[in-house]
């Protein structure tokens, strides 16, 4: 169980840096690849603590802090990455279900007219355009949106993801 | 065997059988049962790491104690629920209800021309938004309609949960 607690405490620890690091920085932004590199690190950390304890035999393989679980706990803590990662997007976005949910909140009642111009306020399109703009996955060309190289590789996943899953296109 | 290669086998043979699962039955759900199925889906999977290690356990398949059994067990079922997890939060979940992704398939229907604003918004706009949220929140039971009037099913659903979670994380970063 000490490898669970190890991964766990540098888990916290890589999310605590990349929350100090975001407080520091001005404006928002995602600071995705701050978090992945520090989570990198503290991976590190732990891989290098790891094969310390157990070289070190100083636990029981059989007692309780010894159960000799290096790779699941490894495992867990690669796995949790990207989980905050997504709960971190959350802060800065907001998604248009949340949007409509809080709508209705609001106002105990709505009519579909209510909801709608509530999204249309939003401007999800707009800024979700601007945003592929930004990342380079969409050029603006002469009043035309055309994918980049990296869009195109994007779509060609997206129609291979259709493929496998059999699934109308989202959105 | 090691015990851990094994929590780590039977927690990923575990999401691979969702994951099968998942892959020939989804093709039929429709957007209004998307939430509750995949929720369903989950669930059912979860007692399989558990009946798997049981299995294992009486096999005998590694050299340990009963109480390294118990939680090599507890460990597969984290191990299976964090895949599913990540795989429903970063690959199902945009490819089902993200924007973004959408868009891009949009445009690439448009070729090496590209698209206007005005021919995207004519297959994909606001309404379409709406319409496609409002089936898989009624399905969900998170809204429910009367008459054309919509008001909240459920006082607490993911999206709440979700963002309670994403509020706390706001906070320590600073509100920002």
């Amino acid at each position: 169980m000490l490898y669970i607690a190890l991964a766990c405490a540098l888990f916290m620890a890589s999310v605590m840096a990349h929350i100090l690091f975001c407080r520091k920085m001005p404006g928002p932004g995602l600071h995705a690849k701050a978090f992945v590199l520090r989570a990198i690190f503290f991976l590190f950390i732990y891989a290098g603590s790891a094969l310390c304890i157990a070289h070190a035999r100083w636990l029981g393989v059989h007692s309780f802090w010894g159960m000799p679980f290096q790779f699941s706990a490894g495992i867990i803590y690669i796995l949790l990455a990207p989980v905050y990662l997504c709960f971190y997007v959350l802060t800065q976005l907001t998604s248009p279900s949340k949007k409509i949910l809080q709508t209705i909140s609001r106002q105990g009642e709505s009519s579909r007219a209510d909801i709608l111009a509530s999204v249309q306020k939003e401007g999800f399109i707009t800024t979700r355009l601007n945003d592929l703009c930004m990342s380079g996955c969409v050029e603006l060309i002469e009043g035309r949106y055309v994918l980049t190289s990296e869009g195109r590789k994007i779509a060609a996943t997206l129609d291979f993801m259709q493929l496998v899953l059999g699934r109308n296109r989202g959105g | 065997m090691g015990i851990d290669i094994l929590t780590l086998g039977v927690g990923i043979f575990s999401f691979l059988v969702f994951f099968l699962v998942h892959g020939i039955t989804f093709r039929w759900v429709r957007p209004e049962q998307l939430l509750k199925s995949l929720l369903g889906c989950v669930m059912a999977m979860m007692g399989l790491p558990l009946v798997l290690m049981a299995v294992l356990y009486v096999l005998k398949a590694a050299d340990a104690g009963w109480q390294e059994w118990v939680w090599a067990g507890i460990l597969a079922l984290l191990i299976e629920g964090l895949l599913c997890l990540v795989y429903v939060l970063c690959v199902f979940g945009p490819y089902e209800t993200s924007m973004r992704m959408r868009l891009v398939r949009e445009i690439a229907r448009g070729g090496q021309k590209g698209i206007s604003l005005d021919e995207l918004l004519g297959s994909y706009n606001d309404e379409t938004i709406v319409n496609l949220r409002l089936q898989r929140l009624i399905g969900s039971g998170d809204i429910i309609e009367k008459d054309g009037r919509y008001r909240a099913g459920h006082k607490q659903n993911f999206f709440f949960i979700f963002d309670a979670i994403a509020g706390v994380l706001k906070k320590w970063i600073g509100g920002r």
